[in-house]
C-alpha cells in the first residue's frame, strides 16, 4: 500500500508573474471611465416589476407557510407582511423563469439586473434586500396590484384559499 | 515606499464618495493577487485581463454596498471566484487558446503521483481546493500560492495567526486526503 507522504513535498509550483504596476493602474482607470460614461437609466416600469415579481412571491410564499390543513383563517394579504424579504426575494432568484423575462428586462435597467445577479451570486441577499435600492418593500405594494396580478395571471383567489384547507 | 493603504481606509472613501481615489488604491492594493488568483485557472494573460475587469467592473459598482461583514479581501476573493468560473462555464468549449504550463509539476519520488501529471495534478488540486470551506480555501491561496506570512494573512482577513495555521493545516490535510483518495481510486 502506498505510504502517506506530504504530498506537497512531491509537489513544485508555478510562479505566476503579475503585470506590471501601470497595467493595473491602466486597468483601474479604464473601469472607473467606462462605469462612469454608462449612462443612467431610470426604468419607467420599475414598480411594475417589483410588483409583479412581489405579488408573484407572495402567492407561493404564503402557500409553502401556511400549513395545508390549517384553513386560512384571516386575510391573504394580512400575511404578506409577516414574510422575511430575505424569502422573497430567495423566491424570486429561484423562480425567476416564472416571471415574464421581457417584462422584467424591459422594467429593469442593465445596472439594476446586474445589481441583483451580483447579490445573489455573491451570497449577499440578505445584504441586499435592506438595501434601498432594490428592496421589495411588502408596505408598497398595494392591494389592488396583487389583485391586477392574481387577474393578469388567471389566478383566482378561491384557488389560493382552497389550497389551504 | 509608500504604506498599504487600510481596507477600512479604502471603505471609508468610498462610502465618503471619494469612489474613485477608493477604487484605485483598491486595485493598487489587490490587483495583483486577484489576478494570479484568476490566471492560475484561466491559465491565459487575454483571458485573465478580459476576467479581472469584468470582477473590478462589479467591485466599482458594489463596494458602496460592502458591509464589512467579512474581510474585504474575502470578498474580493468570492466575487473573482464567481466571477472566474462563469467565464469557464462560458468559454469551455472555446479552443485554440494558447494556455500556460500547468500550476504544479511533480517531484519524482512519489509512487502515487509518479503516475500522474503536472496537468492532471493541477486539475485535482483545484477540484480539492473547490471542497474547501471558503475560508480554508482562502488561507490555503495566500499561503501556498501567494506565500504570505501569516502576519500579513493576519492583518489581510482580520484572523488571528494561531487561527490560520489551523486553517492552513486543515486545508493541507484534506487536499491530501482528497488527493490521494483519488490516486488510490486511479490505481
Amino acid at each position: 500500500m502506498e505510504e502517506k507522504k506530504n504530498i506537497f513535498e512531491y509537489l513544485k509550483k508555478r510562479e505566476i508573474e503579475s503585470p506590471s504596476k501601470d497595467f493595473f493602474d491602466n486597468l483601474a482607470d479604464k473601469v472607473i471611465e467606462e462605469s462612469s460614461n454608462a449612462a443612467p437609466v431610470v426604468p419607467i416600469f420599475r414598480k411594475v416589476f417589483y410588483w409583479t415579481a412581489a405579488a408573484a412571491a407572495v402567492i407561493v410564499v404564503v402557500l409553502l407557510l401556511v400549513p395545508k390543513n390549517n384553513p386560512l383563517e384571516t386575510d391573504v394579504l394580512a400575511e404578506l407582511a409577516e414574510i422575511p424579504k430575505d424569502e422573497l426575494l430567495a423566491y424570486v432568484d429561484e423562480n425567476i423563469d416564472e416571471f415574464e423575462t421581457d417584462l422584467i428586462v424591459d422594467a429593469m435597467s442593465e445596472e439594476e439586473l446586474s445589481e441583483i445577479s451580483f447579490a445573489i451570486e455573491n451570497g449577499e441577499v440578505s445584504q441586499e434586500v435592506q438595501s434601498e435600492s432594490t428592496i421589495i418593500e411588502f408596505k408598497d405594494i398595494e392591494r389592488d396590484d396583487i389583485l391586477k396580478y392574481f387577474e393578469s395571471e388567471g389566478i383566482e383567489l378561491d384557488d389560493i384559499e382552497d389550497s389551504f384547507i | 515606499m509608500k504604506e498599504t493603504p487600510d481596507d477600512q481606509h479604502i471603505i471609508e472613501l468610498f462610502h465618503q464618495g471619494d469612489t474613485d481615489t477608493a477604487f484605485r488604491l483598491l486595485v493598487a492594493k489587490y490587483g495583483d493577487t486577484l489576478y494570479r488568483q484568476i490566471r492560475q485557472i484561466t491559465r491565459n494573460h487575454e483571458h485573465t485581463n478580459d476576467v479581472l475587469q469584468e470582477v473590478l467592473v462589479k467591485v466599482y459598482q458594489n463596494l458602496n454596498k460592502f458591509k464589512g461583514d467579512s474581510a474585504l479581501y474575502t470578498w474580493l476573493y468570492r466575487v473573482t471566484r464567481n466571477e472566474t468560473l462563469n467565464f469557464l462555464d462560458k468559454e469551455k468549449r472555446r479552443t485554440g487558446v494558447d494556455l500556460d504550463e500547468p500550476i504544479l509539476e511533480i517531484i519524482a519520488g512519489h509512487q502515487g503521483l509518479d503516475t500522474m501529471d503536472g496537468e492532471k495534478i493541477s486539475a485535482l488540486l483545484q477540484q480539492a481546493i473547490d471542497q474547501l470551506p471558503e475560508k480554508q480555501a482562502i488561507v490555503f491561496h495566500l499561503k501556498y500560492f501567494e506565500d504570505l506570512k501569516y502576519s500579513d494573512i493576519s492583518r489581510r482577513l482580520n484572523t488571528s495567526e494561531g487561527a490560520l495555521k489551523a486553517s492552513f493545516h486543515h486545508a493541507k490535510e484534506k487536499i491530501q486526503d482528497f488527493i490521494l483518495t483519488r490516486l488510490n481510486h486511479l490505481s
